[in-house]
């Protein structure tokens, strides 16, 4: 019986990586990409800044939300002034809702009056599937270290209903104070919350 | 008479109710809040439905929506008295998107609501208002709204309402009948078990708990002799150690396309479960120094089977199995005297221990073995016992004579002395059940301590003074003969590995100078066995006696003034692939500042369950790799020589002695792990504290 309940383990150990997706506190997925002005850009390009990644879709009622309320560009606004990098990613791809191309990411940047400082177009899904990214918007941070520090939902209210803005805990926020100061993160990971993201199939 | 009355009094207010409910038509869906019945009545529970039909291809969300997604919710506004339940969902159907999925309803969606009803209403009609809101998707995702409300008379008769009651009925029926289940949390993910004779093409289970499962991941359906397994994959909240109940839905999906489900309230399977509490420091003995005197007497018992004792005992149960005949008398003297032996040799040890602790020493049970010159004494004793056992030479009674005069001739002294030998052999084997009484004994007041020590001593010596105190349990044993002289060859060798094992620990103490010694030593010991072996046949004062004599004294003379060098190098912290770190509490809070966690293993070359957890559950490969993937540094506290720094930390664990393994998390309480270790236990502990800081 004990051996055999110690072959069950070890076979359940040996079956599977626990937990899916990119690992909190290791290193982030590396990526390199297309960027909405025609750059190519790499996570290593910004070694001794942390980035922030938001995943986007502006045709998603949830993005709409943070956006229409601000609540997004006071984050982004917020990541700059702590000296981040902020990366908005686009993974929809062609002919599904959110996908963009060149010139509509930076109309939509104008128009949402949105303070990325890249807008990541990856309509392959690549960078999405490497973080795992689930659903617009999806949040992660990763250290001046390229150390992964958060992932999951903007804030902790799962609703498109505009009025959950105020008095929502901003986990990014959260997040963002403590990769500053130096600060272990409290909260790092959480169920992101939103549309799912449109991944071609 | 009066029923009648009923029955028309309700006709004509149903009558009144019965206008058509109309739909609240929104983008994507046609929802309708209807009533099983056309009227509250008094103290029963009402059930409505809110029934929704959806554009094709759109979809709305189970209670868990799955990777994204939202449930239904539902803001009700009741007359007073009055309350609503959680909704009941229909069987939900995992929807793929990509490399994503959703938990959720495609084409239609019944949810039942169950509204208590008060036992008295006031007023002749209810008023039931409802604000709904959901989030629809296809491909992109609509949250939509409707306001419902729906007017009913409050009266004790009812009839079935003509819209409501069929749809009602019909979702009523789906839903899930309730199946016993138990579940084991493997590291990978969760394991539900249940027995079903129902046949089936497809299952999947649905957890309520966000985070449970991996929801787009496939399950591993087996269905066997009436019992049903399915395997999921962890999803990002999953803690093998916090569940305590997994609930869900089990559906199904018959060949013909039918689906039907099982709710499933499920326990953890019952031997699953029973090691996985990590347990406190200092040990799970209960009852306090009572309960630690039990475990020491019981601990001490048990250590007359270990390897490290038996063969020393099976020398003197073999000189009582030979004079079971002869001479009771003589065997019960030397039983009490084994036994005082043992006594002696703990209470000596642990006077000592306790005495030199007062003088401020740091120091924990084994602490002799942390002493070369001990242990290379243990070698040499080991090595002669062997020589002995081998038939290389005999003293006193040999198996010839046997129950002859000879054999009580050595009596008084070897009893006694074999008694302090056990204690001192039996140090690298004790086992897990005395870890806490050994603890405990050094950290209580001296005279507690002894206590405990004595407990254990008695416990040890008890079951070779039962047997040589009562002739008639000797009787228990083989009848002598021919055989023993071979099992005694055979016992030989257990005994050499025992100094070989000592002298491997001599070699970590003091380096290959220390090896040398014990080596050159070990020659001498066996050119003085073979001359004495050969001496008894001569002369009183012949050479052979004089030479046997003159290399024994050389081979002590040759022991003494070991020196303890530091040879402590990464070689002796390489756990399979994985090199330790060397055990340094200013490591250890600057690994945890960093966001890291530190395993340590307080070990010591000297102990052999050290040694056997280090090779069987510590060198793992696959151990290696989760500590990789947790982030975890594997550190190793030596403490084969003395170390006042180890002892300190041992001491913090209620510990007094090795093996002991505790988990530092980044945050939080350091853990001490449970025995027998596993790595399970290993991974468990570091993947629930992970959780924990998370959540």
């Amino acid at each position: 019986m004990m051996k055999f309940a110690v072959l069950l383990l070890a076979a359940s150990v040996l079956a599977a990586p626990a937990v899916a997706g990119p690992e909190i506190d290791a290193p982030a997925p590396a990526f390199s990409a297309m960027t909405a002005s025609g750059k190519s850009i790499s996570l290593a390009d910004f070694k001794g800044k942390p980035v922030v990644l938001e995943w986007t879709n502006d045709g998603c009622p949830f993005v709409k939300k943070h956006y229409e309320t601000g609540n997004m560009q006071e984050t982004q606004t917020a990541a700059k002034e702590a000296g981040m990098v902020w990366i908005s990613v686009i993974s929809s791809a062609p002919g599904k809702q959110g996908h963009a191309d060149p010139t509509r990411a930076n109309q939509l940047t104008v128009e949402r009056g949105a303070k990325p400082d890249f807008v990541i177009l990856d309509e392959s899904g690549e960078v999405g599937r490497a973080y795992d990214a689930k659903t617009t918007p999806h949040m992660f941070l990763i250290d001046a270290d390229g150390v992964l520090r958060y992932d999951g939902a903007i804030d902790d209210q799962p609703s498109a209903n505009h009025a959950t803005v105020d008095g929502a805990s901003n986990y990014v926020l959260l997040a963002i104070n403590s990769v500053k100061n130096g600060e272990p993160v409290t909260l790092k990971r959480t169920k992101p919350y939103g549309c799912s993201v449109k991944y071609g199939s | 008479m009066l029923k009648l009355a009923a029955f028309a009094a309700s006709i004509g207010l149903f009558a009144t109710a019965a206008a058509e409910i109309a739909p609240v038509v929104t983008g994507h869906a046609s929802t309708r809040l209807l009533p099983e019945v056309s009227a509250a009545q008094p103290g029963a529970t009402l059930w409505l439905a809110l029934d929704q039909t959806l554009d094709p291809g759109w979809h709305v969300y189970w209670k868990n929506p799955g990777d994204s997604g939202l449930p239904l919710d539902l803001g009700w506004r009741l007359p007073a008295g009055f309350s609503a339940g959680e909704p009941l969902y229909p069987l939900p159907e995992q929807i793929k998107i990509g490399p994503l999925a959703n938990f959720g309803h495609s084409n239609a969606a019944t949810f039942l609501i169950p509204i208590s009803v008060p036992e008295s209403i006031s007023a002749r009609t209810v008023e039931i208002g409802l604000k709904a809101t959901w989030l629809i998707c296809e491909e992109i995702c609509v949250p939509e709204e409707g306001a419902f409300s729906l007017t009913i008379p409050g009266a004790a008769a009812a009839e079935p309402h003509p819209q409501g009651a069929p749809i009602v009925e019909a979702a009523r029926k789906t839903l899930p009948a309730p199946l016993d289940a138990t579940f084991v949390a493997g590291s990978g993910g969760l394991t539900l078990e249940a027995g079903l004779n129902e046949d089936f093409a497809r299952a999947f289970f649905f957890p309520e708990a966000d985070g449970l499962i991996e929801p787009s991941a496939d399950q591993d359906v087996v269905q066997a002799g009436g019992k049903i397994r399915i395997e999921t994959k962890a999803g990002f909240a999953y803690n093998p150690d916090a569940l305590e109940n997994v609930k869900g839905v089990l559906v199904f999906e018959t060949q013909a396309g039918e689906r039907f489900g099982r709710a499933i309230d499920a326990g953890p399977r019952r031997d699953a479960g029973a090691s996985r509490a990590p347990r406190p420091p200092g040990g799970a003995i209960e009852g306090g120094f009572a309960g630690f005197l039990i475990a020491a007497f019981f601990g001490g018992m048990l250590l007359n089977i270990m390897p490290c004792v038996f063969p020393v005992l099976f020398i003197k149960a073999a000189s009582l199995a030979k004079g079971a005949g002869a001479s009771a008398a003589i065997a019960r003297r030397d039983g009490l005297l084994y036994a005082a032996g043992v006594l002696a040799t703990f209470a000596a040890l642990g006077g000592l221990l306790l005495a030199l602790r007062a003088g401020g020493e740091a120091l924990g049970w084994g602490f002799h073995l942390q002493s070369p010159a001990v242990v290379l004494f243990s070698v040499y004793v080991l090595f002669l016992v062997g020589l002995n056992l081998a038939g290389v030479f005999s003293v006193g009674a040999s198996l010839q004579n046997v129950g002859s005069a000879a054999a009580a001739k050595g009596g008084p002294l070897s009893a006694f002395a074999t008694g302090a030998l056990a204690v001192f052999v039996a140090a690298p084997c004790i086992g897990p059940l005395l870890s806490a009484p050994m603890g405990a004994a050094a950290t209580l007041p001296a005279a507690s301590g002894m206590a405990i020590y004595l407990a254990l001593a008695a416990g040890f010596a008890l079951p070779f003074t039962a047997l040589s105190t009562f002739p008639r349990l000797a009787g228990f044993l083989p009848k002598p003969g021919p055989w023993m002289s071979t099992f005694k060859l055979v016992l030989a060798f257990p005994v050499f590995a025992g100094a070989a094992f000592f002298l491997w620990v001599l070699t970590e103490q003091t380096g290959t100078a220390g090896l040398a010694r014990a080596l050159a030593g070990g020659l001498l010991l066996a050119f003085a066995a073979v001359m004495f072996e050969r001496s008894k046949s001569g002369p009183a004062l012949s050479l052979s006696r004089a030479a046997s004599i003159a290399a024994l004294a050389l081979a002590l003379f040759g022991s003494s003034g070991l020196t303890v060098v530091n040879v402590a190098t990464a070689k002796d912290r390489s756990y399979g692939g994985l090199t330790a770190v060397a055990f340094d509490p200013e490591t250890i809070a600057e690994l945890r500042a960093a966001g890291r966690g530190v395993f340590v293993d307080f070990t010591a070359a000297w102990c052999v369950t050290c040694q056997v957890n280090k090779l069987t559950v510590l060198s793992k490969r696959s151990l290696a790799a989760a500590f990789a993937q947790e982030d975890v540094v594997l550190m190793s506290a030596d403490w084969t020589r003395r170390d006042p720094v180890i002892t300190e930390a041992l001491a913090q664990f209620g510990a007094n002695g090795v093996p002991l393994y505790v988990y530092y998390p980044p945050a939080g309480e350091p853990s001490v792990l449970a025995q027998p270790l596993t790595e399970q236990t290993i991974i468990d502990v570091i993947r629930n504290s992970a959780l924990r800081r998370q959540s």
